[in-house]
């Protein structure tokens, strides 16, 4: 969610397009580039320019030409791709891709040689995708509005702040369950509880109506099952990856629900919500916030997040990845270790195991793990029913990939053996 | 996951209200809040248990990845001379400790109302 310090920013961005926008004489882009070019330092002081409209030839597709290319105080190549209307500038992040891509591909020009600057008179439809790419891009990138004056010229450029990462809501490991004796009092509160996390801004939030077959043992037959997670909150803690305790959830829990009487309530949480569903069913999911959209957030999404079939709070863990794909790489190690923070030994060593494999960049890796962290509840588990499933498990397959056929070269991980450059099977 | 073969719970009062403030009432609460995971490696090592990463090829033991100071390592694993004790063999010699453990955590109210057959856990 963006703080209101990043709307303003919008808002104060979309006045100074307006201004700009609002000039007299509307200068061709190569025009505002020509004047520019003759004065670097509105864009950075000791930038020494290069050329003007240099060409990248491109074997592949239509080949480039860099705005203004230059060179920086500290001996650093500048991409510098300009932009004067709201149309062009969707262009923009393409083109600077292509342009670092070409450098490398065609000049040898590594990361650590090469910054862009992306310089936009207009920034209302390039604020977002610029933001998500300087989250991406390993290149030094910064971007720039560029004012002009009167007459339309370039007066000048000042910086652009990205907005900050929107996250991903995380729905909380604790659980509200209010039971009714009435489906009536149960559907009203939906409403009135929905009502009172938007009023608490926890605006991320899920509620699901369960009904429980007819039984005379059963007191409470319907019951809504709710969880939320708290961005705004914790966009304001210095450390936004500071752990949010029960007790603070709790207290937002109190407050948006204050006046709303269920006939009894318990906690839950998702082993429990797996387990509620095998004698309770869901009639109906009333989603708030980022979960609003049944179309993205289906029914069987809720369920997943409720379970916890993934993050921190999950007990299971399935999933596969390689390498070769550094992000997906990258993301299926950090949910592991999120869902070994409770398992010193088992986190250090999956991170060991993975570091071998990650020596064999076409390798496959599929890891399959539960975690209850409950030994206790395990122990007579595994006791009453014979079964040694309910303990800890972990299994990891690490396997030689193939392009066209990933799963059928699967073999099992051979000991300390890295496999060769020479053995692998190159794509 | 192993047993170390040697250790033998007796008193779960003891050997969870040792490491569990509040007792078997404290694992109770631990336990609703979904809290237990802080514990975990403690109430492991109280029952000889730990996690251990095997390196399995054509369903044999190679080696065994242990801490190190420094880095983990690999270590040779000799199935003729170390064998693994299993969660069952700790299970079959546990068998008093664990009657025990249920029968003291049967009287604590697990009764939600939502489950008509108490604690009961889905299996897996």
């Amino acid at each position: 969610m963006n703080s209101v310090s990043d709307y303003l920013g919008l808002r104060a961005t979309r006045r100074i397009d307006k201004l700009t926008s609002m000039d007299r004489t509307a200068r061709p882009e190569s025009g505002i580039r020509d004047k520019l070019a003759e004065n670097l330092q509105f864009i950075e002081d000791g930038m020494i320019l290069l050329s003007k409209e240099y060409h990248l030839p491109n074997a592949f597709g239509a080949r480039g030409y860099v705005d203004l290319l230059a060179r920086d105080a500290r001996g650093k190549l500048v991409v510098i791709e300009l932009k004067r209307s709201d149309s062009t500038a969707r262009q923009a992040i393409h083109e600077l891709i292509k342009y670092t891509t070409l450098l490398r591909s065609n000049h040898g020009v590594g990361v650590e040689r090469v910054r862009c600057i992306l310089v936009s008179t207009d920034w209302a439809e390039l604020r977002v995708p610029f933001s998500e790419y300087l989250r991406i891009t390993e290149y030094e990138t910064e971007g720039k509005i560029l004012l002009l004056d009167a007459e339309g010229w370039s007066s000048g450029t000042k910086p652009i702040n990205p907005l900050e990462n929107p996250g991903i809501p995380e729905i909380l490991p604790w659980h509200y369950i209010y039971l009714y004796q009435s489906a009536e009092r149960r559907d009203t509160a939906v409403t009135q509880i929905s009502e009172g996390l938007t009023e608490q801004a926890i605006l991320d939030h899920i509620l699901v109506c369960l009904n429980h077959p007819a039984d005379e043992r059963i007191i409470f037959p319907y019951a809504i099952y709710w969880a939320f997670s708290l961005p705004d909150v914790r966009e304001n803690y210095d450390d936004v990856n500071r752990e949010v305790s029960f007790e603070e959830a709790d207290a937002f829990a109190y407050r948006a629900t204050r006046g709303i009487h269920p006939d009894n309530m318990e906690i839950g949480y998702p082993d429990k919500f797996r387990s509620v569903l095998q004698s309770w069913s869901i009639c109906s999911v009333c989603r708030g916030g980022r979960f609003g959209s049944a179309t993205i957030w289906p029914d069987d999404a809720i369920q997943a997040i409720l379970r916890s079939d993934r993050g921190r709070y999950s007990r299971f863990f399935q999933s596969v990845a390689s390498p070769q794909h550094d992000p997906t790489w990258r993301a299926f190690r950090r949910d592991i270790e999120d869902f070994f923070s409770e398992n010193v030994r088992w986190r250090q060593g999956v991170a060991a195991v993975l570091d071998e494999a990650s020596l064999t960049p076409y390798s496959i890796v599929s890891v399959n793990a539960f975690n209850p962290c409950d030994v206790t509840t395990a122990m007579i588990r595994a006791f009453d029913h014979e079964i040694t499933a309910a303990f800890p498990s972990l299994e990891i397959i690490i396997g030689k990939g193939d392009r066209g056929h990933p799963f059928s070269m699967l073999v099992p991980w051979c000991g300390m053996e890295r496999l060769s450059r020479a053995s692998r099977s190159e794509p | 996951m192993v047993w170390d073969g040697k250790t033998f719970p007796r008193e779960p009062e003891r050997t969870i209200g040792d490491i569990l403030e509040g007792g078997l009432e404290g694992y109770y609460d631990l336990y609703h809040f979904d809290q237990l995971g802080q514990h975990e490696d403690q109430l492991l090592n109280r029952h000889g248990l730990s996690c251990e990463i095997f390196l399995v090829d054509s369903g044999r033991i190679k080696c065994r990845l242990c801490p190190g100071s420094q880095a983990l390592t690999w270590e040779a694993w000799d199935p003729d001379k170390l064998r693994t004790r299993t969660v069952k063999e700790f299970l079959a010699a546990s068998r008093n400790y664990i009657t025990i453990l249920r029968r003291l955590l049967s009287v604590i109210d697990f009764g939600l109302s939502m489950r008509v057959d108490g604690a009961k856990l889905p299996d897996n």
